[in-house]
C-alpha cells in the first residue's frame, strides 16, 4: 500500500482498499484513515490503530453496518481502523462450508487464529502502525482471543471484544456436551417452534397484526417489567468470590474461558462490551465470573436494551460511544474522554 | 488484482481477475468490486439487495459474480451510497440516489470494453432499481432475481424487522403497529430499525417506485427493440438470497442458522443464468 499520508483527505475520513496474501489467500478489506489535519500519521495515538476482524459469518461491515460506524468513529479520532474479511467469508479468498455449524465450530475452536494473528501483522505492516489493538463482535472477538493468546507480540495494545459467547453455539436439537440425551429438544419441539414463529410472522403481515400485536403487548406489559426502548450504559456490579466459585454450565466453551483467563492474567487492556436483552432469560453470568477469577487490565461494559449485533434500540452509538471512551482512556492520555464521546456521534 | 489457478470454490479462478476499489460519486466514495473475466463476451451490473439483507445474502452474491467471470462474464458489484462499504449518510438518501448509484457504475462497467454488451443485472431492490433503467433504454438485456415489486416492498422486511423487535421488547403505551409505523413515515417522522434511520423522504419515493417489467412475455421475452430479459422467482434452496431471509435473524437467530444453510452448493442454478445470458449474448465457457 501506498503511504497513508498520500491517500489522506484534507477534511474526513476517506477509506482505502486493501489486499493483502495469507496462507495463499487474497484477503480483502477496508481501512479508514483519519483526515490529515485529525492526526497527522496517527501521532496523537503513537501510531495506534485498530483491526476489526469480521463477526461470525457475517462480511466485515457486520449488520446494520456497526463495524462500518466504528470505523469511521475511530478514525475521526484520528485511529487508523481497518476491517478484514478472514477466508471464505466477504471479498476474501477461501471456501466456506455449506453449513453454518460447521463454521461457527471453526470459530469457538479457534480455527481461524493463526490466519488472523497472520493477517493483523500484515494488516501493521502495510498501514505503518506501531501498536495495535484488536476488535471483533461476537465471533471476531473469540478469534481475536485465541489468536492473541497464540502469540504475544510487543505491538499488540489490547481486545475489544463486543459481546463474546462463551457458551457453545450449537444445532438446537443436539444436547449440550455432559447432559443427558432426554434434555436435548426433541425435532417435533423444533417444529412446534418453528411453526410458532412462521405463524408469527404471517400475522405481522396481516390485516389481523395490528390489533393482536396490541392487545398482546398490553397483556405482556401487565405482567412483566417493560423493557428500555433504547439501550443504555448500566453499572457492571462488582464482582465478589462467590460468582468465582460458581460452577460453568456444561454448555460452555471451556478452552475460550481458560484462554480469556489466561489473557487476563497478562494486565493486557482488554474491554467487554456486553448486549443485554432485558426480555429473554439471563446466561450464565461469564463475565462476572471471569472478572472475579482474575480481573487484569479488563474494563466492562453493560449495554441493557439492545441485541447482539448492537443494530436495535440505539445500540450501534452507545457501542460507539463505549468504545471511542475506552480508547482515548487507555491509549490517549492527552485527550479527556469527551472528546472521545463528540468523535462519536 | 488475482489470478490464482485454483478450482476452489470460493476462489476466482484462473480465468478471473477481481479487483475492489473506489469510486467518487458526489463527494463521496462508492465501493465496487469489478470481476473481470479473460476474453469477455458480456458484462454484466450486479445491483444487489437493500442493505439489511446484504449481509446475510453477500457470501452467494460475490459467488455468482465470481462464476459468471469464470464463464466468461465480466461482473460488476458495488454498494450503494450510505451501504455497506460506500460512504454516505444512509438517512440522506433515498431510492434516487441508489438510482443514480446505479447509473454511475454502469458507466464505470461500460467504459471497460465499451463494445461488450451489458446485461443489468438485479436482486431484491436492485432488480427494482435497474428494471427502471432497462425501462430507459439502458442496458441490452436484463436477469431479475425477485425483484421488488416496488420500493416499499423492498423497505417493509426491514420494518417488519422493527415490529419483531417491538414484539420481543413490549413497553407500556408505546406499543406500535404496523399501520402506525407507516402513518410515522408518512407525517414525515423517521424510524430506526435494523441499525439504520429510514427517513420518510426514503419511504416516500419507495411508495411511489414500481417495478417496471417490458412486454413481450410474463417471466422472460423480449422488449420492443429486441433486447432480452428474464425474471427469475428465487425459492427456498436459495434462502440466504432471498430477500426477507434476514427476518429469522430477528425473530429468532438460533432458527434461522438452523434453517439457512450458510453457503448452500448453487453452482446448478448459477449456470442456468449464466447459460440464459451467453445464450442470448454468445460466450464460451472460459473455465479451466
Amino acid at each position: 500500500m501506498d503511504t497513508l499520508q498520500v491517500w489522506r483527505y484534507e477534511h474526513h475520513v476517506m477509506r482505502k482498499c486493501f489486499e493483502i496474501i495469507v496462507q495463499g489467500l487474497r484477503l480483502r478489506g477496508v481501512a479508514h484513515l483519519p483526515a490529515s489535519d485529525v492526526a497527522p500519521a496517527t501521532s496523537g495515538f503513537d501510531g495506534l490503530g485498530v483491526v476489526l476482524l469480521h463477526p461470525g459469518f457475517l462480511p466485515r461491515s457486520a449488520q446494520g453496518d456497526t463495524a462500518v460506524a466504528l470505523s469511521d468513529a475511530l478514525a475521526r479520532q484520528g485511529i487508523v481502523a481497518a476491517r478484514i474479511d478472514l477466508p471464505g467469508l466477504g471479498d476474501s479468498e477461501g471456501d466456506l462450508p455449506e453449513d453454518s455449524f460447521t463454521f461457527i465450530d471453526r470459530v469457538q475452536e479457534g480455527g481461524f487464529a493463526e490466519v488472523a494473528d497472520e493477517c493483523v501483522e500484515k494488516i501493521k505492516n502495510e498501514l505503518g502502525l506501531r501498536r495495535v489493538v484488536i476488535g471483533g463482535l461476537c465471533g471476531g472477538a473469540i478469534t481475536g482471543f485465541y489468536s492473541l493468546a497464540l502469540r504475544r507480540n510487543s505491538w499488540l495494545a489490547g481486545l475489544v471484544a463486543l459481546d463474546p459467547i462463551f457458551h457453545l453455539v450449537r444445532p438446537a436439537n443436539a444436547p449440550a456436551p455432559g447432559a443427558p440425551a432426554t434434555a436435548a429438544k426433541s425435532d417435533w419441539t423444533m417444529r412446534r417452534e418453528l411453526l410458532r414463529n412462521e405463524v408469527r410472522v404471517a400475522l405481522l403481515n396481516s390485516p389481523l397484526g395490528a390489533p393482536l400485536q396490541k392487545t398482546a403487548q398490553q397483556l405482556r406489559s401487565l405482567i412483566k417489567k417493560p423493557a428500555p426502548k433504547t439501550a443504555s450504559i448500566e453499572a457492571v456490579p462488582p464482582a465478589n468470590g462467590d460468582a468465582a466459585a460458581a460452577p460453568l454450565p456444561p454448555e460452555t466453551n471451556f478452552k475460550l474461558v481458560e484462554c480469556v483467563e489466561q489473557i487476563l492474567a497478562t494486565e493486557l487492556p482488554l474491554l467487554f462490551i456486553t448486549a443485554e436483552d432485558p426480555t429473554k432469560p439471563a446466561d450464565f453470568d461469564y463475565m462476572h465470573y471471569l472478572l472475579a477469577r482474575e480481573p487484569g487490565h479488563a474494563t466492562h461494559e453493560r449495554l441493557v436494551g439492545t441485541d447482539h449485533g448492537f443494530v436495535s434500540g440505539n445500540g450501534k452509538s452507545r457501542m460507539i460511544e463505549c468504545v471511542s471512551n475506552w480508547i482515548t482512556r487507555e491509549f490517549d492520555h492527552a485527550k479527556p474522554a469527551q472528546s472521545a464521546a463528540a468523535a462519536a456521534s | 488484482m488475482s489470478n490464482h489457478t485454483t478450482d476452489l470454490p470460493g476462489k476466482p479462478s484462473a480465468a478471473a481477475l477481481e479487483q475492489m476499489n473506489y469510486s467518487d460519486l458526489g463527494g463521496e466514495q462508492m465501493f465496487y468490486a469489478l470481476h473481470r473475466a479473460q476474453n469477455p463476451s458480456v458484462q454484466i451490473l450486479l445491483a444487489g439487495h437493500f442493505v439489511t439483507e446484504r449481509p446475510f445474502s453477500y457470501a452467494l452474491w460475490v459467488r455468482w459474480a465470481r462464476h459468471l467471470a469464470s464463464r466468461g462474464v465480466t461482473a460488476l458489484r458495488f454498494d450503494y451510497r450510505g451501504c455497506g462499504e460506500s460512504t454516505g449518510e444512509f438517512h440522506r438518501l433515498t431510492l434516487t440516489s441508489w438510482l443514480e448509484d446505479c447509473r454511475a457504475m454502469l458507466g464505470l462497467l461500460k467504459a471497460q470494453n465499451p463494445e461488450l454488451p451489458v446485461v443489468l443485472g438485479g436482486i431484491g431492490m436492485g432488480g427494482l432499481l435497474v428494471s427502471l433503467l432497462f425501462a430507459e433504454g439502458l442496458g441490452d438485456g436484463m436477469l431479475l432475481w425477485s425483484p421488488a415489486a416496488n420500493g416499499a416492498g423492498a423497505l417493509r422486511d426491514t420494518l417488519l424487522r422493527r415490529l419483531a423487535f417491538d414484539l420481543a421488547n413490549p413497553t407500556t403505551g408505546q406499543a406500535k403497529t404496523w399501520a402506525d409505523y407507516e402513518s410515522s413515515l408518512q407525517r414525515g417522522e423517521s424510524i430506526e430499525a435494523a441499525g439504520y434511520t429510514l427517513s420518510a423522504a426514503l419511504w416516500r419515493e419507495a411508495v411511489e417506485m414500481k417495478l417496471i417489467l417490458p412486454g413481450g412475455g410474463r417471466d422472460q421475452g423480449a422488449d420492443n427493440r429486441g433486447r432480452p430479459w428474464k425474471m427469475v422467482k428465487l425459492g427456498q434452496a436459495h434462502v440466504p438470497l432471498i430477500p426477507g431471509g434476514g427476518l429469522w435473524q430477528a425473530v429468532n437467530p438460533g432458527l434461522r442458522v438452523r434453517r439457512a444453510p450458510l453457503s448452500p452448493d448453487l453452482s446448478g442454478f448459477f449456470e442456468e443464468n449464466c447459460e440464459w445470458i451467453r445464450s442470448k449474448f454468445g460466450g464460451t465457457n472460459t473455465t479451466s
